[in-house]
């Protein structure tokens, strides 16, 4: 149907709008009167208005006063499939539709686990939505990469790097290639390919809001995990601490609020003449590794880290107890505690109206207050799908844990003596109890018959993630996807425990597949 | 009738009334041909009416989302003044009511110039009512009443019409006994369907989907 009003201003086409960096651009679009079609992963369109939601109301803004005015409109779509999944009909629709292109999405998954689904987002889901955007017809095209595809070089320009640096992990290969890719696809395409490099996002800079905690934020989930761990101890010092952290004190991870990211995107976009080229989003200025430590160890009241270097941290058999804790935790950000990158900013800051917001101790207390009193819970509502039925749950622990267990050796902790609960679900659809006595799974029944040692809440996404070895248990732990009460120090340990199992015995997918409703 | 389920536009709009202009937002499918138009009457202003009431604007979507145009409208007036209130906290009615129809037939017009037929008239509460003032010389095609006042606001013209009408009621309505709704099903004439929604009342929060499943499949029956 043809629109019955007037307004004849282009749309921008976002990606990645549920995403830290996505949401907090479709945010700034908006405020700048933008409209904006964006697309979203649903099966319904009460979900991809509902994620969106969900996405805009931590930037405090109400997604609905968008959605009826016109000026944003959701589209359920797929980077994994072909021309993002969208019907021949709504491709025709879009059709001189779209002014410029906005690729926001992608995974900043930094664990070795995740290796796996990082090309399909990051290099192909990137392949095709500028694909697509060839066949809209559309020629401005606009690439959120990251700063660091420099990988470990100390100084980056604003360049395409024609060589791969020294990269530190699968995920900045990717955003690399998706550069290279699309700077391609643009010449074929005749199109205008402008890039974006932030570094690490944060929350906002005046609130500390921020939709999800991954990244930096797994480093400030283990300081407040070890600050629970100590106020268990007795015997412990908790302002002193035996944490030795693989990092240099003066060292600088270039943190930058995502308020400015998106602003400086806003801003550049605005202006034509800054088409064509790279622009670092990235902060002149960032905390040190010790005013971050700073800032957590006043905030938790601990205290006792000790900066040992960028060595990497000290072998298993050599780490207290603590350390085995903090180090499973960090293992996937710690490398970027390492060395202070330069990203130059000559050329985004001949456009933009002024640099980021200055970082200082009270800046890096709301971003660690607002995770605190969010109590680390990521607001997506697909997280609160179910991933399978009851009857899904009911095989994985009776049928096939039990089994598992048996051939499964404990190489960590042969003496476990733990009841641990899982309650699985918003409304504890799945709530299974299992009891292990010196490192065997001895019973395993429904519901929390006994006193129990650790529960552990969670989402059904999260768990059978989790199961399927697809995450990594301490990650998800220490993001706060599983909620922990109880024995803390038994449920961390027992995250080690977990981890190693999921890793011997994975869940097949098409077991959970074919219980499902 | 395709039961494809489709991603939806929104446009604000101000259309001209008598009394000035009422905000209204259209909703239709993003692509393709829409199978007609439903216009989505509210509650009573002075009872949550608006654009924003979870039923009107949950009906108003999930109706595009099956895809057909719809109009919600906001009614138009000012802010009432306390007498205004305590009347109509006493009676159930407001003097402006007469207007309410104007407001509803300003609507309907301009679904009418955007949308092809079928039309179909859904009223929530009060709105229900208001669509007794509709009829003469409408379009409609098939009539929805949502949680009809069936024991404040007169329905009679909306009884005796032949249209094919859909009431859904609540169980625990506390509007409109259930045995009230029964009683003035059963007198109404021509084609008819009534749905009682088990753990509903009047205000269906959480339900607006299940209230989009039994408009689309009623209008999917052939009468």
């Amino acid at each position: 149907m043809k629109s019955v009003g007037d307004d004849s201003r282009p749309w921008v086409f976002l990606t990645g709008a549920t995403g830290l960096l996505g949401s907090a651009v479709l945010h700034e679009l908006l405020a700048r009167s933008y409209r904006v079609l964006s697309i979203v992963r649903a099966k319904t369109p009460t979900e991809a208005r509902g994620r969106l939601a969900s996405a805009l109301a931590v930037w405090g803004c109400v997604a609905d006063t968008f959605l009826e005015r016109g000026q944003l409109i959701a589209i359920r779509g797929d980077l994994r499939l072909t021309g993002l999944g969208l019907p021949g009909p709504v491709v025709d629709q879009l059709g001189g539709m779209v002014s410029s292109v906005v690729h926001a999405a992608g995974s900043t998954a930094f664990s070795p686990q995740a290796d796996a689904g990082l090309v399909p987002t990051n290099v192909e889901g990137t392949r095709r939505a500028f694909d697509l955007a060839a066949a809209l017809g559309c020629r401005d095209w606009h690439l959120f990469s990251t700063a660091y595809v420099c990988g470990r070089c100390a100084r980056a320009e604003e360049t395409l790097f024609d060589a791969p640096p020294p990269f530190r992990n699968t995920y900045e290969w990717t955003k690399w290639t998706a550069e290279h890719e699309t700077r391609a696809a643009a010449v074929r395409h005749d199109a205008c390919l402008t890039v974006y490099r932030p570094s690490v996002i944060v929350g906002h800079s005046v609130t500390g809001a921020v939709p999800r905690f991954s990244g930096i934020y797994t480093i400030f989930r283990a300081v407040a995990l070890l600050a629970r761990l100590a106020e268990h101890r007795a015997d412990i010092d908790r302002r002193g601490i035996p944490l030795r952290i693989p990092a240099e004190a003066h060292a600088r991870p270039n943190l930058v609020f995502a308020d400015d990211v998106a602003r400086e995107f806003c801003e550049l976009l605005a202006q034509p003449v800054a088409r064509g080229d790279v622009f670092h989003l990235t902060h002149p200025d960032p905390p040190t590794n010790r005013e971050i430590q700073n800032a957590l160890e006043a905030y938790y009241g601990v205290g006792g880290g000790r900066f040992v270097g960028a060595q990497g941290p000290p072998s298993v058999s050599q780490r207290s107890a603590y350390e085995d804790v903090f180090f499973d935790a960090i293992r996937d950000a710690a490398p970027y505690l390492v060395g202070s990158p330069r990203f130059s900013r000559t050329r985004t800051d001949q456009f933009v109206s002024r640099p980021p917001t200055r970082w200082d101790g009270e800046r890096l207390r709301r971003l660690i207050h607002y995770a605190e009193s969010s109590r680390w819970r990521k607001g997506h509502a697909g997280d609160t799908q179910s991933g399978a039925s009851n009857t899904g749950y009911a095989t994985y622990f009776q049928d096939f844990m039990p089994e598992a267990h048996r051939k499964f050796r404990l190489s960590r902790l042969p003496a476990l003596n733990l009841d641990v609960r899982y309650v699985i679900g918003a409304s504890g659809e799945g709530d299974w109890s299992c009891c292990y006595r010196d490192g065997r799974l001895i019973d395993v029944h429904r519901g929390n018959g006994a006193a129990t040692d650790v529960t552990y809440r969670i989402a059904p996404a999260v768990f059978w993630r989790i199961v399927r070895g697809e995450s990594s248990t301490a990650e998800t732990f220490l993001s706060g996807e599983v909620q922990i009460e109880g024995n803390i120090e038994g449920a961390l340990k027992f995250a080690t425990v977990l981890q190693e199992f999921v890793h011997q015995f994975p869940y097949p997918r098409l077991r959970e597949v074919r219980h499902e409703p | 009738m395709s039961p494809e389920v489709f991603d939806i536009i929104e446009e604000s709009l101000a259309i001209e009334s008598p009394a000035g202009p009422l905000p209204a937002v259209l909703a239709y499918p993003f692509a393709g041909s829409p199978l007609g138009g439903v216009l989505i009457i509210g509650p009573h202003p002075l009872m949550g009416g608006g654009l924003e009431n979870n039923v009107v604007r949950g009906v108003a979507r999930g109706m595009a989302e099956r895809g057909f145009v719809s109009l919600r409208f906001a009614y138009c007036g000012a802010a009432p003044s306390s007498t205004v209130m305590a009347e109509f906290w006493r009676t159930g009615h407001a003097p402006d009511d007469p207007h309410r129809v104007d407001d509803a037939r300003s609507a309907l017009r301009r679904l009418e110039g955007v949308c092809p037929t079928p039309l179909v008239l859904v009223g929530y509460s009060f709105g229900a009512s208001v669509i007794g003032g509709l009829l003469a010389g409408a379009t409609a095609t098939r009539i929805v009443l949502i949680g009809p006042t069936l024991c404040r606001h007169s329905f009679e013209d909306v009884r005796q019409s032949l249209v094919p009408k859909l009431v859904i009621t609540g169980h625990n309505d506390f509007s409109t006994p259930l045995e009230v709704t029964r009683a003035w099903y059963d007198r109404a004439p021509g084609p008819r369907k009534l749905v009682v929604m088990d753990g509903a009342e009047h205000f269906y929060r959480g339900l607006e989907g299940r209230l989009v499943e039994e408009i689309v499949g009623w209008l999917q029956t052939p009468i």
